[in-house]
């Protein structure tokens, strides 16, 4: 089944765990009563994408836009509920665990997090 | 189709605010600013009257909006000759400043929050951020060039205030409460001088509203409550914010009595040169001053030589000598004319250090009286001014009427808004500080 997964138009692999969070960022504070109240700021997402193991050619199509390039943010596509949905992401750091070289050098534990601009 | 806001929307547990910027750049479709593109935050400072010195009202400020832009690739740095504002971010330029909540999905109308003109812009084309620093319409008032006004008598304060802004060509709003007048009106120093000093002389503050036009505010006057904010829905923090040196212990207010004096040498000019066959004009300072009337020019020590053209303000004469000799002569003119000299009456407290005030447009006994009064209870008030961190409105104005009732503070005060200072990055918030409303009501 094909990835649904794209950076600034490129696909790339479907990950082995794909994680949506999802927050409300605010001003939250208590008034002079205690009561709570806030100003909601915005709605951000954060996406984690981790990858079992995946193939230096796989990893090099999400490293060339996400590393290689100097530009800070993307535009991250993905289905979510049968609905797709876009958002303008950077990114955090980027572990990867090397597994095999050979030919065909595959990597493990590779994980990053594409955060809401 | 959008519906106006009410104090209720800012009052929610939970609010959604934007704010726009609209930048007025010369030659081109005004910029609209938000959020959603370059806007990172913004802090404005509204003051009733200069909170420097300790007289509580009169003394003129004109309030401050800051503004911090996202700049990427040096859009807003001015010396960035890509920019395609370059060449146009430039002192005076004209920005409103707006508030609302976020459509969702009732779209509210924009509540303005005043209106400025750019005075410093600062951004490094490398640099990610611009700073503008912005000013009311008073700011460029007290620039101005001093007025020239003549004297006049039995004019009213707010016929005075009307005639100076309009001589500054600004339509200004001024209190139709302010019909006491002026025994003799005239202005002998620069703007922002002149107004804070009428400002006290007329018991008024002087500011710009939230639509950018000037306001004149009587103070002595009951107001409609404009809204009470509590522990359940504004306060953050209160604190008692004692403004004046405490050691006060009384006030003292001089009125000054203003009278048309007999004849007197106003000005003395000893061996005026003036070049063979020529005519030089000159503008001088009078020695006395104001001048209400030029009566008479006396010369000596030269032939022929005449002063002509003799044109005087209350504080100098512009005139011209005419030599028609063929040999330079030095002569001695003297200017003779009435000028105003005043008559001093102070109503004071028994007291060790008394809280003053002196001032020229202070005409009228009942003015110094009431005045004397508010300043008497001011010192002697033990919370004459109140400080309080809020979530804020931007639909308050300065000199609203607004009642604190807290619980946690213990507090039930009833104040008039004379500062407000807001921040907005994306949540909203304000300090305020309220002057007690009774000191100024029970006067009347």
């Amino acid at each position: 089944m094909q990835s649904q997964h794209k950076l600034d138009g490129n696909i790339f692999k479907r990950p082995s765990t794909f994680l949506i969070e999802r927050y409300k960022v605010t001003n939250l504070q208590r008034l002079a009563n205690a009561d709570m109240v806030g100003d909601l700021l915005a709605k951000k997402r954060k996406f984690s994408y981790k990858y079992d193991s995946i193939q230096a050619s796989e990893l090099n199509k999400i490293l060339d836009i996400i590393w290689e390039s100097n530009s800070l943010f993307y535009t991250l596509t993905y289905i979510e509920s049968n609905v797709e949905k876009t958002a303008i992401v950077y990114t955090g750091a980027i572990p990867s665990e090397l597994y095999r070289t050979g030919s065909n050098w595959v990597w493990k534990g590779v994980s990053f997090d594409l955060i809401e601009k | 189709m959008s519906i106006p806001t009410t104090d209720a929307e800012y009052n929610k547990a939970s609010r959604y605010l934007q704010q726009k910027v609209i930048i007025y750049f010369p030659g081109i479709t005004p910029v609209v600013v938000t959020r959603d593109d370059y806007l990172i935050s913004t802090g404005t400072l509204e003051e009733a009257h200069a909170t420097s010195g300790s007289i509580p009202f009169g003394k003129v400020s004109s309030n401050e909006l800051n503004i911090k832009l996202s700049s990427p690739n040096g859009l807003f740095a001015p010396s960035n000759k890509l920019s395609p504002y370059y060449s146009k971010m430039i002192r005076g330029v004209k920005i409103e400043l707006y508030t609302r909540p976020v459509p969702d999905p009732i779209e509210y109308d924009w509540d303005p929050m005043g209106v400025y003109y750019v005075t410093t812009w600062s951004a490094q084309v490398t640099g990610i951020t611009a700073d503008i620093t912005a000013n009311d319409k008073l700011y460029d008032v007290f620039k101005l060039s001093q007025i020239v006004y003549p004297i006049k008598r039995e004019i009213s304060y707010h016929d005075f205030y009307s005639e100076v802004f309009a001589a500054l060509g600004i339509t200004a709003e001024i209190d139709v409460l302010l019909t006491n007048k002026l025994r003799y009106a005239y202005i002998m120093q620069d703007n922002k001088a002149f107004l804070s000093e009428l400002g006290v002389g007329a018991l008024s503050d002087c500011y710009c509203k939230h639509n950018g036009n000037i306001v004149v505010n009587y103070l002595y006057k009951q107001r409609v409550l404009r809204a009470t904010i509590t522990d359940g829905d504004q306060i953050i923090d209160a604190t008692i914010n004692q403004t004046i040196d405490m050691s006060y212990d009384g006030s003292e207010v001089t009125c000054n009595l203003p009278q048309e004096s007999a004849e007197q040498n106003v000005l003395s000019v000893k061996n005026f040169s003036v070049s063979a066959s020529a005519t030089e004009t000159t503008t001088m300072l009078l020695s006395s001053t104001p001048l209400i009337r030029m009566s008479k020019v006396a010369t000596t020590g030269a032939p022929q030589v005449h002063v002509i053209n003799v044109n005087a303000t209350p504080s100098e004469v512009t005139f011209e000598v005419q030599n028609p000799n063929a040999s330079p002569y030095g002569i001695n003119i003297d200017f003779f004319g009435t000028i105003i000299n005043t008559y001093k009456v102070t109503y004071k407290d028994e007291g060790v250090k008394l809280l003053s005030i002196d001032n020229k447009y202070m005409q009228s006994f009942l003015y110094a009286s009431m005045a004397k009064d508010y300043l008497h209870k001011y010192v002697s008030s033990e919370l004459p001014v109140l400080s309080l961190n809020v979530r804020g409105n931007p639909k308050w104005e300065l000199g609203d009427k607004l009642r604190i009732v807290s619980e946690r503070y213990h507090l039930d005060f009833t104040g008039i808004l004379i500062s407000n200072k807001s921040t907005y990055d994306g949540s909203f918030s304000s300090a305020l500080k309220l002057i007690d409303a009774t000191l100024l009501e029970g006067v009347i």
